[in-house]
């Protein structure tokens, strides 16, 4: 019988031959003295593979320092996306759409300010524009009352965005350190 | 540890009962850590390593697929984290320079001489599977070292199983060549 090629040696000698294909090659081994050489040097040389990966290394028993991590890493997690984010990213959208409306409003008094800022903001007062036009669809107001009621919700979403910006930079400084 | 001692653990974690997960560590541990000092340099690092595994699997585990095999699947990740440890910090030129120093200052040995030799082989020959390239390793150590089968090395490294026969012996042809260049 022929001599097989080494791979196949490889491959009886991890047992991920077939039962047939096994037998054959145990039925080569007994009359084949060269490849009886060639298995018995594979074998001696995945022994000391297996010898070579040994690390000696003693371990400490982890479970408790990795328990106690994944406690400070879950409460961290958890505030990463606080309930409230959502509303304090609303506010900003809401205010950003709004504000040059309202800057232009409150400050119609002088009227040059108020050129100087709608040469400004004119692609942007027309965004805010069309949120206020929306919101008068929505509550149906006219749009005197929409600038006072607006006018006075302002200065409160003005203290809330002061107040969220300290809430997303700290939220940031947690995720950082988290990092 | 058997599969259904793993499963009940795995359900027990799901219902809530997170503290069932230290049994896992328990059990994984040195395996892992194993794996992690072969490829990391030093003891500490492999430390670390294995730890931010345990957090990762921790965290993953809610989307466990009960196909497969746990210890794969931990293995999978544990070979991911350190593949990603080892491309960032291009690890693998600096560890074989620190070896080499390692060997250079091993003076006289108090071991007896036969001792002492087989300890240099061992050692060359860590070299030189280190030296191979990162897959040629994995597969080795999950064959040789952990005892898998080609169908769970193929699992853990999302490569086909028919692959794996020729990828072992191309990895100890190459680790035969490399221990020749060493010695020349």
């Amino acid at each position: 019988m022929r001599c097989f090629e080494e791979i196949v040696y490889s491959i009886f000698l991890d047992n991920e031959l077939s039962p047939e294909d096994r037998k054959k090659i145990l039925a080569h081994l007994k009359e084949c003295k060269k490849c009886q050489k060639i298995v018995k040097q594979m074998k001696k040389e995945n022994l000391k593979i297996k010898k070579s990966f040994e690390t000696g290394c003693t371990l400490p028993n982890l479970s408790s320092t990795i328990m106690d991590k994944i406690v400070v890493s879950e409460s961290k997690y958890s505030r990463e996306k606080p309930p409230w984010s959502f509303f304090i990213y609303g506010i900003f959208i809401i205010t950003g759409l709004l504000a040059p409306h309202f800057l232009s409003v409150y400050l119609k008094s002088t009227s040059l300010f108020q050129n100087f800022l709608n040469s400004i903001f004119t692609p942007l007062s027309l965004i805010s524009h069309i949120g206020t036009f929306i919101l008068r669809k929505i509550i149906f107001v006219t749009p005197e009352e929409l600038t006072t009621i607006f006018g006075q919700i302002f200065s409160v979403i003005l203290l809330l965005l002061i107040l969220g910006s300290y809430l997303i930079k700290k939220e940031k400084n947690i995720k950082e350190e988290y990092k | 540890m058997n599969k259904a001692e793993i499963v009940s653990i795995i359900n027990e974690f799901l219902n809530g009962n997170k503290e069932f997960f230290s049994q896992i560590i328990h059990n994984f541990q040195k395996q892992v850590f194993d794996l992690c000092v072969h490829f990391l340099s030093t003891p500490q690092e492999a430390e670390d390593a294995t730890t931010e595994i345990f957090i990762k699997v921790y965290k993953s585990l809610n989307s466990f697929n009960s196909n497969y095999k746990f210890s794969s699947w931990i293995y999978k990740i544990a070979i991911n984290h350190v593949n990603d440890i080892l491309r960032k910090k291009k690890r693998e030129k600096k560890y074989l320079l620190s070896e080499f120093f390692n060997t250079m200052k091993q003076t006289e040995p108090k071991t007896p001489d036969s001792v002492f030799l087989k300890k240099i082989e061992t050692k060359k020959l860590k070299q030189a599977l280190r030296s191979i390239s990162i897959n040629y390793q994995t597969t080795l150590m999950l064959k040789y070292y952990y005892e898998f089968s080609y169908q769970q090395i193929s699992e853990i490294m999302d490569i086909p199983v028919n692959t794996i026969g020729s990828l072992i012996f191309r990895g100890k042809r190459e680790l035969r060549e490399k221990l020749k260049e060493m010695e020349a």
